[in-house]
């Protein structure tokens, strides 16, 4: 729990922190923001561009490209953060028991991720959605199938480490059946620097998640969500840029928000300990 | 070494036997076989009698192994089938399409070479200091880019205001500059970012300071020693940021009409053409394990620790 409180007391995360709360909470309650409806379209409105009444313009229907960002974070933003929660749990339950009981059960569930590993990750994903057929619920499927190999082998290899421990070694001692062991005194143990990783993934899952669904294999129209309304936009980009510039840059600050936030947790939690030896060996330089 | 190469080598063929069992696998759950997708693409509704006698022949009633071994046999020979939606052979399209795809991924590497490795020098060299925050500024941006909206961005720029170069991709030098540019943006950032690191961790190592104490100076050990080996991890990124390339490309090339592979996969999924989507899944997959191979083997010359331990 001591990382809670030196995380309260690091400034620099406190404000990433805010401000990806702040996202999220306009995400879910879009409705009270956005001035538009995001799905009617209005021929009287066609393809302003940004003015008073749409301060982000309108796009080839006369829709407010703002109230459709502000709807879109649901199937883009909220969707990036379930799936990439979903491929840790999996993945994390997958890499405690390899890790955990071992033998024949480890080597079957680690030449399974060898195998996912020799595919390039969008190259699979496409193939999972052209088996599934296009749309949201497949393309979520579709990357957690693939994604979770990641968080198995973390997993894995930290459990390889913390189950030498003698407090593991205790418990078993007095007592504890395999599955208490795994889930109460190994996976608290494993969880922070698994956030981390969560961090930064999801920045990089918002990424895929909305190059598929510009590639039309996402969710489909008239959802809003901001890869397909990149995909719509590119059309009438020669004359109504304002279409592809307001999605595109809302993609790129929600990453940014949580490669920062990657960045100062894994300060904070430190797994490779590189930020805390490079601080160690200042000190020492500093001593002499 | 050989000895070495050889295990490599001997190990692909079960990684690779793996990897078309599953495509294979995964597109045979697919919910529409090449007779249903043959007659629906003449826009006639076929005879269910007749669609039966043509899935017989054609041996889709077959058990899954036996058509797993009849398409290896084919595969081997180069023949991947038909393409439903290009009414030619997959291994036609295959052959047009490919060295295109390839020729962009060199491409966008040389770029990410000849930028990253200066940049994530000076960076680490200039630690704290303008330079640094200036590079370090701009990778993390690069690093957060989506690459479509940075594809589209240049469009914009130079198509469509500047004039300057085309916006669809043509099969040409310059309609290559911007789709390598855009696919190389993200790995030029991540290559500076780690470089920068791997300098970083390198120069405060003990040996550094017996070279400094001996009098060598600084940039000496910077040049000599730091570097070579800051980049010899570099060279396990190669192996990682093909697969990145190779999924990039399906974005980049979409984006600006580019006709490769990538595009071709995009398209093939919409198509439902199966036969298509194997071979590319199939194709992608083999040059991914490939690199790999070639990075392990590289890594392992370069690396005198290991090279000299063998002998």
């Amino acid at each position: 729990m001591h990382y809670i409180k030196i995380a309260l007391h690091d400034r620099k995360f406190m404000i990433i922190f805010s401000v990806m709360i702040l996202f999220v909470i306009v995400t879910v309650f879009a409705g009270v923001f956005a001035p538009h409806d995001p799905i009617a379209q209005n021929y009287d409105a066609i393809l302003q561009a940004p003015n008073k009444e749409y301060p982000f313009g309108t796009d080839q229907v006369g829709r407010c490209i703002l109230s459709r960002i502000l709807y879109g974070g649901k199937s883009s933003l909220l969707i990036a953060i379930v799936v990439t929660m979903l491929m840790a749990v999996i993945g994390m339950t997958i890499g405690l028991i390899s890790g955990y009981v071992g033998g024949l059960t480890d080597t079957i569930l680690m030449r399974i991720t060898d195998m996912i590993l020799a595919f390039p990750h969008i190259v699979f994903v496409i193939a999972v959605v052209s088996v599934l057929g296009t749309g949201t619920v497949n393309l979520i499927i579709a990357m957690t199938l693939i994604s979770w190999t990641m968080y198995a082998r973390v997993t894995r290899s930290m459990v390889l480490t913390i189950r030498k421990e003698d407090y593991v070694e205790q418990a078993r001692l007095s007592g504890a059946g395999r599955p208490a062991i795994m889930f109460r005194y190994i996976m608290p143990n494993v969880i922070p620097y698994l956030i981390v990783l969560i961090t930064q993934d999801i920045g990089s899952n918002l990424l895929t998640l909305a190059s598929l669904s510009l590639l039309g294999l996402g969710s489909q129209p008239p959802v809003p969500e901001w890869g397909f309304m990149l995909s719509e936009g590119k059309r009438y980009m020669q004359t109504s840029p304002w279409m592809i510039v307001f999605p595109g840059m809302v993609i790129l600050i929600c990453v940014i928000i949580f490669n920062l936030m990657g960045d100062s947790l894994r300060d904070i939690l430190d797994p490779r300990g590189i930020t805390r030896k490079e601080n160690w060996v200042r000190r020492k330089k500093a001593k002499k | 070494m050989l000895r070495y190469i050889i295990i490599r080598l001997l190990h692909t063929i079960p990684v690779m036997l793996g990897v078309t069992f599953l495509t294979f696998l995964l597109l045979s759950f697919a919910p529409s076989d090449p007779v249903t997708m043959k007659y629906l693409n003449m826009g006639v509704s076929g005879d269910a009698q007749v669609m039966e006698a043509e899935r017989e022949e054609l041996g889709l009633n077959d058990p899954l192994l036996v058509r797993y071994g009849r398409w290896l046999k084919n595969a081997l020979k180069g023949d991947f089938g038909e393409s439903v939606s290009h009414n030619h052979s997959v291994r036609e399209e295959m052959l047009k399409r490919l060295p295109r795809t390839v020729l962009l991924a060199v491409w966008s590497l040389i770029i990410t070479i000849v930028f990253a490795i200066p940049l994530g020098i000076l960076s680490a060299v200039y630690k704290n200091r303008f330079a640094d925050y200036f590079i370090r500024f701009l990778s993390f941006v690069g690093v957060s880019m989506p690459s479509f909206w940075l594809g589209m961005l240049l469009i914009y720029a130079f198509s469509i205001k500047l004039g300057m170069l085309p916006s669809i991709s043509g099969n040409n030098a310059i309609g290559l500059i911007m789709p390598a540019i855009t696919l190389a943006v993200w790995m030029t950032a991540t290559y500076i970012r780690r470089l920068r690191a791997n300098i970083l961790e390198e120069i405060n190592k003990d040996y550094v300071i017996g070279l400094l104490s001996k009098g060598i100076p600084q940039w000496k050990v910077n040049l000599k020693h730091v570097l070579p080996n800051a980049l010899l991890s570099i060279i396990t990124m190669f192996g990682m940021s093909i697969g990145s390339i190779l999924g990039g490309a399906t974005i980049v090339e979409t984006v600006f009409s580019y006709q490769g592979v990538g595009k071709m996969a995009a398209e093939a999924v919409t198509a439902r053409d199966y036969n298509l989507m194997q071979a590319y899944v199939v194709w992608m997959a083999l040059i991914f394990v490939l690199v790999n191979l070639v990075v392990d083997i590289l890594y392992r010359y370069l690396d005198p620790r290991i090279r000299l331990g063998e002998n």
